[in-house]
């Protein structure tokens, strides 16, 4: 483009104030939905086995947006192809939880079809997390490192600890039920040790750059998820309303990039006409 | 550099600016262009198209513009996307531009490209100095250069390329100087010999024609003047100041201007950290225009004359007494 522009420099800043008053807003609404629809504790899971997935599909339904109008070149094409990938996957795992949970008769299985797609899901999610921090990241500090590194450590060897106490080990079922247990635990820190490093990262923020939304999202589902194998029944509510906040944060972090990180070249042209009439 | 250098150099660019001298072109802006778009590229076609977008419209910018002044798209970039991100897209710019650097002639050797404090200004300096010096050794006959410096290793650069062995072999070479140079030229004439030479007795109305012919004749093998290129300098014409010659000065830069031969080349070369603001505001405008060209160094950056406004016109040919 060689023509001038006029700034928009404020743009940014609205936009960041209401993609949080809407995600708060959101999330409100959503708790307050599974809160106040039934007097049963098992209605309220079914309800939150309802908006989980619904938030899940909103998400991949803008991360398939971006990919379409992004397309799939460079750094950032790949990033969020991997990222519209492991939504979808996380997508097909919270129906398949919400048909088990609800739709039949019999206790949630011990190994279910949707373990293998989470599992499957944090690879494509892990996958973008680097390579988004690689390229906003700064080196962390050795400060920021052991911050962050040491409460990790602590939690996962707790987590183990906890584990062990809790499987008998008498069957093939009680190993692998420890191992999964353990797996989620580690590919958690591995998210919310990506997500934390950015977010703490020193330098500057960008104005564009502010605030990123997509790894809180992450922090956000991967404490819901670590929390979940330590929570009893009637605290599982608690876990649904942090997965529905972290896929509406990631929702409010893919309309953001769609907004200002994908070239739309129909309006940018309409734009230059209506200025230069 | 001292404040009143610097205060100097702004006054001699007013003084281009208000004469309607503008900037030569260089490939330096072309470079770093190309440099730029293909570094963006790499991270993602839209991705790019759209940070461009965003960076001009939040600061108002056109594309040509940020991408030209390298400190202003950093600052941008900074502002736009955070220095994380901003560090990433640098280092492949930088990569992209060693690259372009080297293949248009950058004197950057191998340590200085692995040398991690090597920066993109740095860079950017060193192919517009080579560009520059490229310039002044490649410049046709029959021009009128200006150099106006500060720094005195930026003049001996020039005068090193001005005099470029490959391009003045069996040319005549003459500088004026205050230390002798002779492994750089020809004939080389300190400035206390013609002073002496030529004010003792001499009427100072006439010392400039004198002066220009006696040079001529100095520097140029007989009865070759016209089959040879001759390249004629002038280290720093503030001495003539000093002396109190500036009328003088002033008379002989507008003869050579209007009666330059046509085989002749001649750079003038001007210390400014020696000029006063009185000495700037008498007789820089005079200066300036009697030259069709005007180097400024820190950095090195070539001006020209627009064609109609050049004061005194050029007469190839015989030299015309008065």
């Amino acid at each position: 483009m060689a023509t001038k522009v006029q700034p928009l420099s404020t743009k940014p800043t609205i936009l960041n104030r209401n993609l949080i008053l809407l995600s708060i807003a959101s999330t409100i609404v959503a708790s307050c939905t599974i809160f106040f629809s039934s007097t049963e504790e098992e209605g309220r899971i079914y309800i939150g086995d309802i908006i989980e997935p619904l938030s899940a599909a909103s998400a991949l339904c803008i991360s398939l947006i971006v990919v379409y109008r992004q397309k799939l070149d460079g750094l950032f094409g790949r990033a969020y192809i991997s990222l519209a990938v492991g939504l979808g996957l996380w997508l097909i795992a919270e129906v398949l939880w919400s048909f088990f949970e609800f739709g039949s008769d019999h206790e949630t299985p011990s190994l279910l079809l949707a373990d293998s797609f989470w599992l499957a899901g944090y690879s494509a999610f892990i996958y973008f997390g680097f390579s988004m921090y690689t390229f906003f990241g700064k080196r962390p500090s050795k400060r920021n490192i052991i911050i962050i590194s040491i409460p990790c450590a602590l939690f996962l060897a707790y987590t183990i600890q906890l584990n062990m106490s809790e499987f008998e080990f008498s069957t093939q079922e009680d190993i692998l039920l420890f191992s999964l247990s353990n797996v989620y635990t580690v590919l958690d820190l591995i998210l919310i040790i990506l997500a934390a490093l950015l977010i703490i990262s020193p330098g500057k923020k960008g104005q564009l750059t502010s605030i990123p939304w997509i790894f809180i999202a992450f922090l956000i589902i991967a404490i819901g998820d670590s929390g979940l194998g330590y929570t009893q029944s009637t605290e599982i509510l608690y876990t649904h309303i942090l997965y529905i906040c972290g896929y509406i944060v990631m929702a409010a972090g893919l309309f953001w990039h769609n907004q200002f990180f994908v070239f739309d070249e129909k309006r940018v042209l309409k734009r230059w006409q209506g200025e230069n009439r | 550099m001292s404040n009143n250098s610097l205060k100097q150099t702004f006054r001699c660019l007013s003084i281009l600016d208000k004469l309607g001298y503008f900037s030569v072109a260089s490939n330096v802006d072309k470079i770093l262009y190309k440099s730029i778009s293909d570094s963006l590229e790499q991270i993602g076609k839209s991705f790019s198209k759209a940070l461009i977008h965003n960076m001009c419209s939040l600061h108002g910018l056109s594309e040509y513009e940020l991408f030209t002044n390298y400190d202003l798209f950093e600052k941008t970039l900074n502002n736009t996307v955070g220095e994380g991100a901003a560090t990433r897209i640098l280092n492949k710019i930088k990569k992209e531009l060693l690259s372009h650097a080297i293949l248009n002639g950058s004197s950057l050797t191998t340590r200085d490209i692995i040398n991690p404090e090597l920066t993109i200004s740095d860079i950017l300096k060193n192919t517009s100095d080579k560009e520059v010096l490229r310039f002044v050794t490649d410049i046709p006959t029959h021009e009128h250069i200006l150099f106006l410096y500060r720094n005195e290793s930026s003049k001996d650069e020039l005068l090193s390329a001005f005099f470029d062995q490959a391009k003045t072999a069996n040319a005549p070479t003459c500088l004026l100087s205050a230390k002798p140079r002779d492994g750089l030229v020809s004939n080389n004439i300190l400035y206390d010999e013609l002073f002496e030479e030529f004010s003792s007795g001499a009427d100072r109305a006439e010392l400039s024609i004198k002066l220009y012919d006696w040079l001529s004749k100095s520097c140029l093998p007989n009865g070759s003047r016209k089959k040879t290129t001759t390249r004629i300098a002038e280290e720093d014409a503030t001495c003539w100041l000093k002396k109190g010659l500036s009328n003088e000065l002033i008379m002989l830069e507008q003869k050579t201007s209007k009666y330059i031969d046509g085989n002749l080349t001649i750079l003038c070369g001007f210390n400014i950290s020696k000029l006063t603001d009185e000495e700037i505001n008498t007789m820089m405008d005079t200066i300036i225009s009697s030259h069709g060209y005007v180097i400024i160094d820190e950095p090195l950056r070539i001006y020209a004359a627009e064609p109609d406004k050049i004061e005194v016109q050029k007469i190839k040919g015989k030299i015309q007494e008065e």
